[in-house]
């Protein structure tokens, strides 16, 4: 690629600019401020834009480039590629949108290249140099201080490197891609059922498919029914044969017992006729059978009431004798017990009791009286005598002695004393003989007394008085009988007047119902009645008979009966028909149409299941299992095209891989040895693409442990190398270096420049200076560009 | 002059071949209502015979009530002749359903393992058939195939491969013409392929009458049956299409293509008059590298077009292999694969290089992969 002429519109402090660049070394001279970073920026914001990553607002970077005066924020730039001409134009503030022009023709070739859907960025540079942006900005765009920056970068750009190696292009990772292909397929799935897209479908496609086998197995099903349904059919047109012999013979069944019947119809009618005619003949009044009845009742309470009248005259007639009979016996007894208690004026149980008593009494006055005998003393003689005697001894010897005087005193006293008792014995004596007659007398007298009672009775002692009580009891027991029959009397008396009270009810009964019947007399009655019987048996036996007629007709009428008959008999009469021949053939009949009826239901039932077996076809789930499977089979081909791309990626990377490393380190290497004027001799790549230098004395470093002007040099000499390792085959970018060798010493600044003018043989060289110096060591053949004074002369102008 | 109607392949019962249940269904109905519409029409032009050269049914989806409604629409027909032949999606197995069914009196069968020759006096036509039965009829048949009655129209109704086919379908009844010819008849009803088709050799008429509606993506065209007539001993017929939809096939270059919408207002007017049909449209062609077709877009704005669109993306990334830096792993994997589709014939295997190359490619530039829509 060769920048052939850039013109600021307005950037930063730069407006209305231009400048033009040869093929070769092109160095851009002038003092700080004099705007060469800018100048840098502009041509990488032309070439790739200023645009955010996901956006199409400006970069903050890019912010801080606005024009200072408000002139248009933009600018054009003349390139050529690959012997190509192109002009492009971008105006930053209208979001950056590029234009780009054949630069031959004026043909917009805008449309020619891909926008980066992410910010809408124009990729006319990665399409045409074959280096991204970010490829760009760490190869050929080399700002100040690199290395400081690249040491940050060192790590960054193994990592590219490794891409580099393994995929040929620093921002392309094989790792990134063998993840996305992985991630791909996990998220595709597998043939095994599951919730992914792949998995899903098989799990559908295996219930369709189970559908499938039970659909078919219930059409497997549905043709055993369908023969089953033949078979019924078949049965059910014999069973019909059948019915239709039986329904024909159970016409002529039906047709001669319509014949019979139609027989017996006549008859009734014939001997209804002879009824109605003997009822003619017995016409009378009706004795209600209700009247009939009350009369036969009312025969019969007259007869039990007089039987029972007789009955009670005959009872009151033998109580009255008996009553008579008690009474005068009762009378008897009464009157002469009477007597005997008027003579002992009192009943003779008393009396005898009361004798009793007496002499009890008189024999206790006896034992008192003997008692009283002994205890009388018997009468104190000796004592007096000796009491004399010895008074009369104290006499005489008083006589002889006075002392005996004294005894004879006391001795007096004791014979006054025994005196007076022997006369009150004496008294009492008397007193005691008198009671004892006065008791001989008491005797005497109870004695009479119990032969006079003896006599009244008739009995002596006790005997007497048992029969007085015995005639006693019986007169008790008389009196009772007697109350007792005089009671029955009244009671027999009363039922009787109450008896005919009933039959003068009866009788009045009777005179009406004869009144009301007509008649005067049972006799009459019962002739009359009878005969009304007859003519309700006559009714009862009419009724009867147009009972069985109406019967036999059966709410039919006789014609209609002998219309049909007429009917039926031409298909034929069944000779001897009987009642249950015509109920055996309705019973086949009945028979015959419930296995008809039964197997009209089945085959009913199975054609309503084969009509109805129409939905979920299997037709239906066969094509749509099919679709399914067409879809299966489209994304297990996407997997089989994942797998068998991450498979590709993997040997090609290998390959790669191995043709890489050693390219890359023997350009690296050159480029490192020129630049440090042979002190490190070669640069060596690590399988996993870590740089290490190995000096002329065959020491290794790693890449790190270098000083920053060494490590610029080594990752400047990377670039280099990589330019030709990545960059599209012919296209070489132009390098614009921001006084990139502005740390190394004079020896290696003269390698730096010898090696860009090297490079230059093939690829613009665009280098930044504030040092005059540089111009010196750039050599002679330099696209100078002072910027100091073009700056003033765009201001001037 | 007698008149006949010759169809074939009706398939009843079946839904056509991979479509959505929904789809399958109407379409199952549509399938079946092929054979009412053959006797409306048998009706209309009032014909005497209604030749039905094999595959009346697809035996594996035949119901009793199938066969019913079969029976139903023969017998609408009245004393119309209905000859059958059975073919190899129905074969008059020993306890095949249609074997032992109780057909309308004017249904005859013809059987399997020897022929059958009927000849109608007042119609002037004889007609004789074979079916398939426990094996395909077997080609020495055609040799014991009934002498052609003199003052006839003598019509074959068979289910076989005739034609240029015949050489290459030998399991499938082989009908070698030189055979057919020789046998003196005037009229070949024959069944078996799908689309309609008609030649005539050495004065003797040939004719499939495909299947009245059709069954899948590759039966496109009009489908429907043939009329024939006869007339002074020769047999003249003419094509009634019947089908209710048609199945199209579109293939679509969209290489250039700016957008998808640009491709659904052009994809529109193609599709302005298959309102009814079974659309199955390929996007061919190549796309710039990076752009993936949105097929859910596509589908979305297109579906509603028609019947039923069946989308497939065909389409391959266009790969420049300079595109990429030499000795890139995107160049030398896009090169392989290019090698490896260079080499290959096969069109399953082409696809999935393809899609290896597009997803590869996906992958290493984007560091992601965009399966498409259905994943």
């Amino acid at each position: 690629m060769l920048i052939k002429k850039v013109h600021v519109q307005g950037f930063g402090a730069l407006e209305n600019a231009s400048f033009s660049f040869g093929p070769g070394v092109n160095l851009i001279y002038g003092p700080n401020e004099a705007g060469k970073s800018t100048l840098q920026y502009f041509i990488y914001g032309l070439l790739y834009g200023l645009r955010k990553k996901t956006s199409s607002t400006l970069t903050d970077e890019a912010k801080l480039y606005q024009p200072w005066r408000g002139t248009q924020f933009g600018g054009s730039m003349e390139f050529s590629v690959a012997g190509e001409e192109y002009l492009l134009l971008r105006d930053f503030a209208s979001g950056g949108a590029a234009q780009l022009f054949c630069g031959r023709t004026g043909e917009d070739l805008t449309r020619n290249f891909p926008v980066d859907p992410k910010n809408g960025e124009l990729l006319f540079a990665s399409e045409l140099l074959g280096l991204s942006e970010l490829a760009f900005r760490n190869i050929t765009y080399i700002g100040q201080l690199a290395s400081r920056c690249q040491r940050e970068l060192a790590g960054e750009l193994a990592g590219k490197l490794a891409n580099l190696s393994t995929a040929g292009e620093e921002d392309v990772s094989l790792r990134r891609a063998q993840e996305a292909l992985t991630r791909a397929l996990d998220q595709l799935g597998t043939m095994r059922p599951s919730n992914k897209p792949l998995g899903k479908l098989v799990r559908r496609a295996r219930e369709l498919e189970k559908r499938e086998r039970e659909l078919a197995a219930n059409l497997k099903g549905l043709w055993q029914e369908q023969r089953k349904a033949a078979a019924l059919a078949d049965k059910l047109v014999q069973l019909n044969q059948e019915y239709e012999k039986a329904l024909a013979r159970q016409r002529q069944i039906e047709a001669s017992l319509l014949a019979q019947r139609l027989e017996r119809i006549r008859h009734l009618e014939r001997e209804l006729k002879t009824i109605r005619e003997e009822l003619a003949q017995k016409a009378g009044a009706d004795f209600p059978p209700k009247l009939i009845g009350r009369g036969r009742a009312l025969e019969e309470r007259a007869g039990l009431y007089g039987a029972e009248e007789e009955k009670l005259a005959e009872e009151q007639r033998r109580l009255e004798e008996e009553l008579a009979l008690v009474a005068a016996e009762a009378e008897t007894i009464e009157e002469k017990r009477e007597k005997v208690c008027a003579v002992l004026t009192m009943p003779p149980d008393l009396f005898a009791s009361s004798l009793e008593q007496d002499e009890k009494i008189l024999s206790e006055r006896k034992a008192q009286l003997k008692q009283e005998e002994t205890e009388v003393p018997k009468g104190g003689s000796s004592s007096f005598a000796a009491v004399l005697a010895a008074a009369a001894a104290s006499l005489v010897l008083s006589l002889f002695q006075p002392l005996f005087l004294l005894p004879l005193g006391i001795l007096g006293y004791f014979a006054f004393l025994l005196y007076r008792r022997r006369r009150r014995i004496a008294e009492r004596r008397i007193q005691l003989a008198q009671k004892a007659r006065e008791l001989e007398e008491e005797e005497k007298r109870l004695q009479e007394e119990f032969a006079r009672l003896d006599n009244l009775l008739d009995l002596p002692g006790k005997a007497g008085l048992a029969a007085w009580q015995r005639e006693g009891e019986r007169l008790s027991g008389l009196r009772s009988r007697q109350t007792f029959l005089e009671e029955r009397l009244a009671d027999l008396r009363r039922r009787l007047a109450e008896n005919r009270e009933l039959i003068a009810q009866t009788a009045s009964q009777i005179q009406a119902l004869f009144g009301e019947l007509g008649v005067e007399s049972w006799a009459e009655f019962w002739q009359q009645a009878d005969l009304s019987e007859e003519r309700q048996k006559l009714k009862a036996e009419e009724g009867r008979l147009a009972g069985e007629l109406k019967l036999a007709l059966a709410g039919e009428e006789l014609e209609s009966l002998e219309a049909r008959f007429a009917e039926l008999e031409k298909a034929g009469l069944e000779e001897a028909a009987s009642q249950a021949d015509w109920e055996e053939v309705s019973r086949h009949l009945r028979q015959l149409e419930l296995a008809r009826q039964e197997k009209k239901n089945e085959l009913s039932r199975l054609e309503g299941l084969l009509a109805g077996a129409e939905g979920n076809s299997l037709a239906v789930i066969s094509a749509s299992r099919a679709q399914l499977e067409e879809r299966i089979h489209s994304l297990a081909q996407r997997r089989e095209a994942l797998e068998y791309a991450k498979e590709v990626l993997s040997e090609c990377a290998k390959q790669l891989h191995r043709q890489f490393a050693p390219q890359l380190a023997g350009e690296v290497s050159r480029n490192f040895a020129k630049l440090t004027a042979g002190r490190y001799r070669q640069v060596l790549v690590s399988e996993n693409l870590q740089l290490r230098v190995e000096d002329s004395a065959a020491n290794l470093f790693t890449a790190d442990s270098l000083s920053g002007g060494s490590l610029d040099q080594l990752y400047f000499a990377l670039r280099v190398a990589l330019s030709r390792l990545v960059c599209k085959e012919g296209v070489y970018p132009p390098f614009l270096l921001d006084d990139s060798f502005v740390q190394y010493d004079e020896a290696r600044a003269k390698e730096g420049w010898q090696l860009l003018r090297e490079l230059a043989a093939e690829n613009q060289i665009i280098y930044f200076t504030c040092h005059r110096q540089q111009l010196s060591l750039a050599g002679d053949n330099v696209n100078l560009i002072d910027l100091s004074a073009e700056r003033k002369e765009a201001v001037c102008s | 002059m007698a008149r006949f109607l010759h169809t074939a392949d009706l398939h009843l019962g079946s839904a056509g071949d991979a479509l959505p249940e929904e789809i399958a269904r109407q379409r199952e109905r549509e399938i079946t209502s092929s054979l009412p519409k053959i006797v409306d029409l048998a009706l209309e032009r009032d014909v005497d015979l209604l030749l039905v050269a094999g595959d009346l049914f697809t035996d594996k989806f035949t119901t009793p009530a199938l066969l019913r409604y079969v029976n139903y629409q023969f017998g609408r027909l009245g004393n119309k002749h209905v000859l059958v032949c059975a073919g190899n999606h129905d074969p008059l197995l020993q306890d095949a359903p249609a074997a032992a069914f109780p057909w309308q009196k004017n249904v005859h069968f013809f059987l399997p393992h020897s022929w059958q020759q009927l000849a109608f006096h007042k119609l002037g036509i004889a007609v004789a058939g074979i079916s398939w039965g426990e094996l395909p009829p077997q080609p020495e048949l055609l040799t014991q195939i009934p002498a052609s009655i003199p003052g006839f129209v003598n019509i074959a109704l068979l289910h076989g491969s005739a034609g240029k086919a015949a050489q290459l379908a030998a399991e499938y009844f082989p009908l070698p013409e030189e055979s057919l010819i020789a046998s003196g008849y005037q009229y070949f009803a024959l069944g078996h392929y799908h689309n309609p088709s008609s030649w005539e050799a050495e004065g003797t008429l040939f004719a499939y009458p495909g299947s009245p509606e059709p069954l899948s993506f590759g039966e496109e065209g009009r489908h429907g049956v043939w009329l024939g007539e006869t007339s002074a001993g020769q047999v003249s017929i003419s094509f009634i299409p019947l089908g209710k939809r048609e199945y199209v096939t579109l293939r679509r270059d969209v290489t250039g293509m700016k957008s998808e919408a640009e491709l659904v207002e052009e994809l529109k007017k193609d599709l302005k008059a298959r309102r009814e049909d079974l659309v199955g449209l390929t996007l061919t062609g190549s796309l710039p590298r990076g752009f993936k077709l949105d097929l859910d877009f596509l589908k979305e704005n297109l579906e509603e077009l028609v019947f039923y669109l069946r989308l497939q993306d065909a389409t391959w990334e266009e790969v420049d292999l300079t595109d990429f830096p030499q000795g890139s792993l995107r160049q030398l994997f896009s090169q392989r694969l290019a090698e490896e589709l260079a080499n290959t014939q096969d069109p399953y295997r082409r696809k999935t290089l393809e899609l290896a190359l597009r997803y590869g490619l996906e992958a290493l530039a984007r560091g992601t992969v965009d399966l498409g829509g259905e994943a």
